[in-house]
């Protein structure tokens, strides 16, 4: 007999919330009541003892400060860039990167190339990573992008960590860095399962086998960085880093032993 | 009837990244009272509460711009940020958080019913004590801020399953705990 089981607990409270009351609710889960009547009546009390009403003068106190701070961050937000919803993303990274050429936009050019997640130029970053991938067409070039990507959001993450603010902002940019760092892993390990798959070990050229072991050693060096910076990154990002950091062991691990096959 | 709340929120959302102020104001019209309740829930005291509330939009409006609505759904994000802004707050005021309950309710300068209320909030709190920081949150998140189970699991990084699970396992052991105050209460 399954007694007691949390989602039985879960369609309770959802009945309560409703106005069932806790003894109607224990009538129709007979075999479980004896179990669930100490976890409904902590729910009740709880739901009462924590509905505290917002004091409308607090709610207006706390609405003239967040406001007050948009008035006053209005200025900058003006090169936020916002996006209208017909414009696509990509549209928007390739009128930039045009713009950026046309202008003599060498200088955009390294901004770009400088940006982090979030980053007003950042699409162009991305963009111009995305052409890079699109041209890689080897595995060996594929895995030396990928590689190459893995380096720079490590790079990204050291970049916003050093400037040691707490802000959502940069919270959410290390997470998004640490994040695109793990597709590129997990892109990398396809790119090298699928090298090695169907006998085609056998096929394995010098050139795939240095693009490994120069991954192994980028991912070494990358992964010395991120245990640095796990220091200095907030706190709320850490685990993020941590899970990153097992990514990285992982594919590292998979990438020697894929060089082991091809040797 | 919810795809149209939803349909609402994502163009005040878009409105707001666009620097629509009045926007952004209906968003913390919107939100307000459960992020609040939710940051008394874990901080105790009103006026940590109200502080941190407002820097929770603040940040929010901050990071506005690198929010993705197809991704995490944007009360789930909002109460990261409050969760995040909770824990850096119960830091800097690690001592204040010592600050007994029920002697902040007994100096309450508000009408009889507020004070009731007040101790009965005390109590709660008191009995969360016992939990452990992981159940505290799920129950906070769940009866405070009034989030679902997959708004929780959104928030928590977990899957709804588990959720599930901490908040079965952190009503029973709150109850465990009230029954220990009240023996504890009838013996004095």
């Amino acid at each position: 007999m399954k007694i007691n089981s949390p989602e039985t607990v879960q369609e309770c409270i959802e009945l309560l919330r409703q106005g069932v009351s806790v003894e109607e609710c224990l009538e129709r889960y007979p075999d479980e009541a004896v179990a669930l009547e100490p976890a409904l009546r902590a729910a009740v009390s709880l739901s009462s003892g924590l509905a505290a009403e917002l004091p409308l003068t607090t709610r207006a106190r706390v609405r003239s400060r967040v406001l007050g701070e948009w008035d006053r961050q209005s200025q900058p937000r003006r090169w936020n860039l916002s996006l209208p919803v017909f414009v696509p993303k990509w549209a928007f990274a390739t009128a930039i990167l045009v713009l950026a050429l046309a202008l003599g936009g060498l200088g955009t050019n390294t901004a770009a190339a400088n940006s982090v997640p979030g980053g007003v130029l950042y699409p162009v970053k991305e963009f111009r990573e995305g052409v890079q991938l699109w041209l890689a067409r080897s595995p060996e070039a594929k895995v030396e992008m990928y590689t190459s990507l893995v380096k720079e959001r490590v790079a990204e993450v050291k970049k916003i960590a050093a400037q040691k603010q707490t802000d959502q902002a940069d919270i959410e940019a290390i997470s998004d860095a640490l994040a695109r760092m793990e597709v590129h892993l997990t892109a990398l390990n396809i790119v090298v399962a699928n090298k090695l798959s169907d006998g085609a070990v056998e096929d394995a050229n010098l050139g795939f086998v240095e693009s490994l072991q120069e991954s192994i050693t980028e991912q070494d060096t990358a992964g010395s960085v991120l245990e640095k910076v796990l220091a200095e990154v907030p706190t709320e990002v850490r685990s993020d880093l941590r899970d990153a950091l097992k990514a990285l062991q992982t594919a590292q691990g998979r990438v020697d032993a894929a060089l082991e096959a091809v040797k | 009837m919810l795809e149209n709340q939803d349909d609402e929120e994502k163009a005040l959302i878009l409105s707001a990244q666009r620097g629509d102020r009045d926007a952004f104001a209906q968003l913390y019209e919107a939100n307000v009272e459960r992020v609040y309740r939710y940051l008394l829930s874990r901080l105790h005291e009103p006026a940590d509460a109200e502080d941190v509330t407002a820097e929770v939009f603040i940040q929010a409006m901050k990071a506005l711009p690198s929010y993705k609505a197809r991704g995490t759904p944007f009360i789930a994000w909002l109460f990261r940020i409050a969760h995040n802004q909770a824990i850096n707050y119960m830091k800097k005021q690690a001592r204040r958080q010592e600050t007994p309950l029920l002697e902040t309710a007994a100096t309450h300068d508000g009408p009889d019913e507020e004070v009731i209320d007040r101790i009965r909030f005390g109590e709660v709190v008191d009995a969360m004590g016992a939990l452990t920081d992981l159940q505290r949150h799920v129950l906070s998140l769940r009866f405070a801020g009034e989030l679902s189970i997959a708004e929780v699991a959104s928030v928590m990084k977990r899957k709804e399953g588990a959720v599930k699970f901490l908040q079965f396992s952190a009503l029973r052991a709150l109850r465990r705990a009230w029954s220990q105050q009240e023996a504890g209460s009838h013996e004095n």
